[in-house]
């Protein structure tokens, strides 16, 4: 299952790369067509369960207990983060992330509770997305998945890739394995959950949903992987009037 | 002498005349500068005190409608919204009438403060931090903000600000990297085309966002 995952998101990310009109504009959407079909399926799922399901999650769990399954999650994904900037060829950050993980995973009891965060080394997030990005692939085009939501074709690679090479799943006793992937599933509910209001504007209450939840994927995306807004980059709303 | 004395004369008149100008600035606040930016501490004070009135409004414990309102307000004060709508509606604004054009601001700021109203409703237990200012030229500087919230992840709110207009407003709002200009420009876009191209319909559905 994975092995085909990983080939057919390797393929669709060659042939993103062969599609061809400025792939960094924000109109640039070669699949449309499916994407659209793709939102509309996935807005059916949230409208019938994924949003309900994740609202009755983050009302009935207390905030301090759902932190600390976030906590968790984003804890065992610090071996993989590990190897991830070292790919990336930040040895600095690779450092900070043995450091956090060390420390939360003994004094923060399995990652319950990010103590490394309150010592100066917050949580920073990687994934297999940012290193293909340092590497200089092209982002493909916007990839609207169903039951994953959005993404480009360089970042659907690089999910399959997070999933396949996590190492904490090849060394973890079954059980334990078992009980982190509960516990990420847990994670995007409550992720849901919190973004309920920006995730109700964008996709429920805008005249063109799809367009909208789009374009609000793409900006942050890129600016995650670039490190902020640039300032020289902002447009000028008084040039033509 | 009278050389000196004319000299004098006329330095006096210039005196009173800078008087007068001072009183004038005094009384009216603001001297347009169109030409010069505005500096970084500048717009990091404007927006800090933009963000405390934000943060007084959200923890005020107002109903939502007030909290809207009140939102609104904070718009028409901080933002110029006439260029914001100008921009955002592209084309069709440059053929329509001043009073077209004076009821889609008005439309907009509505609708705009109810969309981004309900986000900041959610920061309520939150903090403001000005985290940094960079100059992006003509168009303005962005003034970096974090919104604190117990046991959650910080957001990273941008406010592009700009004295083009001859006063300090905020021109752009960028939510996580996300353009408010951006995105509503693609938003009122759908719905003129849903509208039929007519300005008046577009107008009339932006005023009537709940």
């Amino acid at each position: 299952m994975r092995q085909q995952g990983l080939l057919l998101a390797a393929l669709l990310l060659v042939a993103g790369c062969a599609a061809s009109p400025d792939p960094d504009s924000l109109s640039f959407d070669p699949m449309e067509e499916p994407n659209r079909e793709a939102h509309d399926f996935n807005l059916r799922i949230d409208t019938q369960a994924f949003g309900p399901v994740s609202r009755a999650y983050g009302n009935a769990v207390p905030q301090e207990v759902r932190r600390g399954i976030s906590n968790v999650h984003e804890n065992w994904l610090g071996p993989e983060q590990i190897v991830q900037y070292g790919l990336q060829g930040r040895p600095g950050d690779a450092a900070k992330t043995t450091a956090r993980f060390l420390i939360n995973s003994t004094v923060g009891i399995a990652g319950i509770f990010d103590v490394a965060a309150k010592m100066g080394i917050p949580y920073d997030k990687t994934n297999f997305d940012e290193v293909f990005y340092r590497w200089g692939l092209p982002e493909g085009g916007y990839w609207e998945v169903p039951y994953g939501g959005p993404g480009t074709q360089r970042d659907w690679t690089g999910w399959a890739f997070d999933e396949m090479l996590d190492p904490t799943y090849y060394v973890l006793p079954v059980a334990a394995a078992t009980g982190l992937l509960v516990v990420g599933g847990f994670n995007i509910v409550n992720n849901r959950y919190e973004l309920d209001t920006t995730f109700d504007t964008l996709n429920y209450r805008s005249e063109d949903g799809y367009e909208a939840q789009r374009l609000a994927y793409l900006q942050n995306m890129r600016a995650r992987l670039e490190g902020g807004t640039d300032a020289l980059e902002l447009e000028d709303i008084y040039a033509d009037q | 002498m009278p050389t000196n004395d004319r000299a004098a004369g006329l330095s006096r008149r210039r005196l009173l005349g800078g008087i007068a100008a001072l009183a004038l600035v005094a009384a009216f606040g603001a001297v347009p500068r169109p030409a010069r930016a505005a500096s970084t501490d500048a717009a990091s004070a404007f927006v800090t005190g933009l963000t405390k009135e934000l943060l007084a409004l959200v923890t005020s414990g107002k109903g939502d409608a007030q909290v809207y309102a009140g939102f609104e307000r904070i718009l028409a004060s901080y933002a110029d919204m006439p260029a914001v709508a100008a921009s955002v509606l592209g084309p069709p604004w440059r053929g329509a009438s001043p009073a077209q054009k004076a009821a889609f601001v008005a439309a907009f700021q509505h609708y705009l403060s109810r969309r981004y109203g309900r986000q900041f409703r959610d920061y309520r237990s939150a903090k403001f931090q000005v985290t940094g200012a960079r100059d992006g030229g003509k168009a303005g500087i962005l003034v970096a903000t974090k919104v604190l919230r117990p046991g959650q992840d910080a957001i990273a709110v941008d406010w592009q600000v700009s004295d083009r207009s001859g006063q300090m407003k905020v021109v752009n709002l960028i939510i996580e990297g996300v353009s408010m200009l951006a995105t509503e420009r693609a938003q009122v876009g759908a719905m003129l085309d849903a509208q039929k191209g007519s300005l008046d319909r577009l107008t009339a559905q932006l005023a009537a966002t709940s």
